[in-house]
């Protein structure tokens, strides 16, 4: 760039085009491909997919709790369980799709608020010890409260219907998670280009430096505990359509567990890597067992697979990745435009 | 009416009397020094005019406002802001972002339309970006601006840190000590930059400072302190010929 | 009345277990400043060592206890010095996260073992079915064992910590490695010490608790009851940890006694809750200020 447009580009704020940078051809191309599968592929890996935009909203939600208000969660799972539970319910007692969604989000957004009262004074440890409880105690209350949830047992989720049509094929709840999926990341990357982001990450680094800043603390983790946990029920409220069946132990810390994996694995604190995690968090442990399979005889279905893999990667990434696979993605893509630079001269 | 008015502030930490009945007043656009030596209750004093602690008793008035009644967040919007002795940088973004951070307080958007980048928060970005542009440019930190904090000297993260500060365009700041850490050129070019902070946009200057030659050469009036309390007040050059004074740097003599 | 105490007596047997485990959060975290997620499967592989030694092997309950708590230990001394030494430096939840790795890959290890698999098994301890008589009051054999064992050793490792060189020097190296290290103190050494004497300690609950609740690979999540056990005392008190567990144990067991159903397996959660509302940094806990 000519040092006078780069002077004008310090001037002004960050677009879209900006943020993706030289991604922008990649970008377009993984967009193209995401709308034109379900017309090549139906079935499995069509739900991997539908399922990979799921996760990932949960994650964004999570990353804003975690990768930018620095504030540690161990029970987000609850926030799920509650979005699919007030989802499925609002739907049996005969409220459409867009009630029972948007209830999902505000219950879910509630108990966000609710969870951030009490951990306002609680950090690092003993947060992510009051949280983990708070999953636990919802995982229970969510077993017990049979005529909300149908207890143990779970319960059936109707199909999604819009304006009395059903949405119930693979194809359009593919494209529905994906939808909210892609918004959801729009709206967290305007946050973080905006002060209420901004401080988010201030919180993280230097809650004094942040005070002194003119930084209202408690405002800004409590939007950041309700923008988490409203998101994590838009995904609960498309989980339990894209399963079309919930119970209780499909919500349990293992679900949480999974989350900040994917989250840790991905990268903390970035956007892409809430979606890199999230495809490994789904795609990985399918394509773990097929691989061992092809050395194995008899059962391909071995239990301690899925969580071998998730422990190994997450220690391998720990020690020698810790910023995560969106690092090394980033890392090969300059090595690429390096290359690229190189050709072109 | 003075812009800063400390009346009688003391404060106690367990047996020890950190600070013991001091007060003082700072005008408008003046730059006044506080000095002392190790233990005086300087950082003390600067903790509790920005409310990170609380007095046992006195006043801090401020542009008329009771300071003692307010949080620490609630100063900028006042239009005060401060830097840290040990620099609270935040260690996890950029210089640029550090920078735009200082404007918050300048806010005037609601979360809705951040999180769906209205107009009004675009606007609101631009102007911002135009600020931190300025500051960037009066303080040399353009070849920094995409830096990583942690990857900078200590010198350019001081700068940094002043930069944030500068950026709530305060009336009145605080800085403690601008000059530690350090060489002969930087502490200089540290005391250009203060007088040219006075003069350029009329903010008083309260800073604690080690180093003598920074103090006579930039500060219009000095304080100084010793085990909690006020031992004299005057011009620089009142103060390098106070008794009191070099009785508590040099011991009896 | 003697329903109540019952549920006391019984409740605290399981309670000391908890107790145990939550000493090796503690001593690990006093030390190191690491949260050990993984405390709970190390309790569960202790277990199935006992298992593998006593049912397996056939050894005499007692021996198999004790090869059981010495390999845990083993392991312990070996995840520090692979794993957890290079982590030194970094951020607290980054090693939490270490050990959140770790847990989950002990326990799929546990799964993928032929021998042991994702299948349940029991292990009858000696005394199965012997009961002591107290003026009405009935404490099972088992019960009791765990109770004076486990007492036994959690006061010799609060005595040790608190009253010895060794102890002395394993508080200073939390407060600031490096300055001990300068005074002559083998930090090295003693980070291995510690993990080995935690990873006992889990082990030794999980001999404990193997007759009581069978060997399963999904043991490690009764590990996690002791965290509520550790924070109640403020995470950095030995004693506090003792006391905690004592009374997450009979906390619970009171509740299924007296609540409706699934109120007991939350009751530790819920204790802990209500305690960290009120005091953020639990009972005995202090505030880490920072100065500026």
């Amino acid at each position: 760039m000519s040092r006078k447009s780069e002077a004008a580009a310090n001037r002004r704020d960050l677009t879209l085009a900006d943020l993706l940078g030289r991604q922008r051809p990649v970008a377009v191309v993984l967009l193209i491909a995401l709308a034109v599968i379900p017309y090549f592929h139906s079935g499995y890996w069509l739900s991997q997919l539908t399922f990979v935009a799921i996760y990932a909203i949960a994650g964004f939600g999570l990353q804003i709790l975690l990768g930018f208000a620095g504030q540690v969660s161990l029970g987000h799972a609850a926030f799920l369980a509650t979005g699919a539970y007030i989802c499925a319910y609002v739907e049996r007692i005969g409220f459409g799709a867009p009630i029972g969604f948007a209830a999902a989000i505000i219950v879910s957004a509630g108990l966000g608020l609710l969870v951030a009262l009490p951990a306002l004074r609680m950090s690092g440890l003993y947060l992510a010890i009051a949280t983990m409880s708070f999953g636990f105690i919802v995982e229970e209350v969510m077993a017990r409260w049979t005529a909300l949830t149908g207890g143990n047992e779970g319960v059936v989720v109707p199909a999604i219907k819009f304006n009395g049509v059903a949405l119930d094929q693979p194809w359009q709840i593919y494209y529905l998670s994906w939808t909210f999926c892609l918004l959801v990341l729009l709206v967290c990357a305007n946050l973080i280009r905006t002060p209420t982001g901004r401080a988010m990450l201030a919180i993280r680094d230097s809650e004094i430096a942040a005070r002194s800043s003119g930084i209202r603390v408690s405002r800004v983790k409590g939007i950041a505990f309700g923008l988490s946990a409203a998101f994590a029920g838009l995904a609960g409220a498309l989980y339990c359509h894209a399963l079309g069946f919930i119970s209780p132990d499909q919500f349990t810390i293992a679900m949480s567990l999974d989350l900040l994996v994917m989250v840790l694995i991905g990268g903390v604190g970035t956007l892409r890597g809430v979606l890199l995690g999230s495809v490994f968090l789904v795609v990985s442990p399918e394509l773990f067992q097929q691989l061992i399979g092809l050395f194995t005889t008899g059962n391909t279905e071995v239990a301690g697979l899925r969580p071998f893999l998730f422990g190994f990667s997450l220690i391998f990434i720990l020690l020698f990745q810790p910023n995560g696979v969106d690092a090394m993605v980033t890392r090969s893509g300059q090595w690429l435009a390096g290359l690229a630079d190189r050709w072109r001269r | 009416m003075a812009l800063l008015e400390i009346a009688d502030i003391s404060l106690q930490f367990g047996g020890l009397k950190a600070v013991d009945g001091v007060s003082f007043s700072v005008a408008d656009n003046e730059i006044l020094a506080v000095i002392g030596p190790n233990g005086a209750g300087k950082t003390t004093i600067f903790n509790v005019v920005s409310r990170i602690y609380k007095p046992d008793r006195g006043s801090i008035r401020f542009a008329g406002k009771e300071l003692t009644l307010l949080r620490s967040d609630e100063l900028p919007g006042l239009g005060l802001a401060r830097t840290f002795q040990n620099i609270e940088l935040f260690a996890g973004t950029t210089v640029l972002s550090n920078i735009l951070l200082g404007c918050h307080v300048h806010r005037r958007t609601g979360l809705l339309s951040e999180l769906l980048y209205l107009p009004s928060a675009r606007r609101q970005e631009n102007a911002f970006r135009e600020q931190v542009e300025e500051l960037i440019d009066f303080l040399d930190l353009g070849p920094y601006r995409d830096a990583e904090i942690g990857s900078l000297p200590y010198g350019i993260r001081k700068t940094v840190e002043l930069a944030r500060a500068l950026a709530v365009r305060p009336r009145l700041l605080l800085l403690d000590e601008p000059s530690s850490g350090l060489n002969v050129e930087e502490t200089a070019h540290v005391g250009q930059l203060i007088g040219r902070i006075r003069d350029g946009v009329k903010t008083a200057v309260v800073m604690v400072e080690h180093d003598m030659s920074l103090v006579n050469k930039v500060s219009d009036r000095v304080l100084a302190l010793d085990a909690g309390r006020v031992i004299a007040q005057g011009t620089p050059a009142e103060i390098r010929n106070n008794d009191a004074v070099k009785r508590a740097y040099l011991g009896a003599t | 009345m003697i329903a109540f105490l019952q549920q006391v007596v019984s409740g605290a047997a399981v309670g000391i277990v908890y107790a145990l485990v939550a000493l090796g959060f503690v001593m690990v975290h006093k030390s190191t400043r690491v949260f050990n997620f993984a405390q709970g499967e190390l309790m569960m592989l202790g277990a199935f060592c006992a298992y593998t030694f006593i049912i397996l092997f056939g050894l005499p309950f007692w021996l198999g206890g004790i090869l059981a708590v010495a390999s845990v230990a083993l392991f312990g001394v070996m995840l520090d010095r692979v794993l957890l030494r290079r982590m030194v430096g970094s951020r607290p939840f980054t090693i939490f996260m270490l050990t959140v790795g770790i847990g989950f890959c002990i326990r799929s290890i546990v799964m993928l073992v032929p021998m042991w698999g994702t299948d349940t098994y029991s292990l009858p301890s000696p005394l199965q079915g012997r009961v002591f008589s107290f003026s009405g009051l009935i404490i099972s054999a088992d019960h009791a064992v765990i109770l004076l064992t486990a007492a036994v050793v959690t006061t010799g490792l609060f005595l040790f910590f608190q009253f010895t060189r060794l102890g002395l020097a394993m508080r200073a190296i939390a407060q600031n490695p490096l300055a001990a290290s300068y005074l002559g103190v083998r930090v090295d050494s003693l980070f291995s010490i510690v993990w080995a004497l935690s990873a006992a300690a889990a082990a030794l609950a999980g001999v404990m608790l193997a007759p009581l609740s069978f060997v399963h690979a999904d043991m490690g999540q009764i590990g996690l009851k002791a965290i509520p056990a550790a924070v109640l005392g403020g995470f950095d008190s030995l004693p506090g940890a003792i006391v905690g567990g004592l009374i997450i144990g009979v906390v619970e067991s009171l509740a299924g006694f007296y609540c409706p159903e699934g109120v007991k397996d939350v009751a530790a959660y819920i204790v802990l809750l209500v305690v960290l509302a009120v005091k953020p940094r639990g009972l005995f806990g202090h505030p880490d200020v920072k100065k500026v």
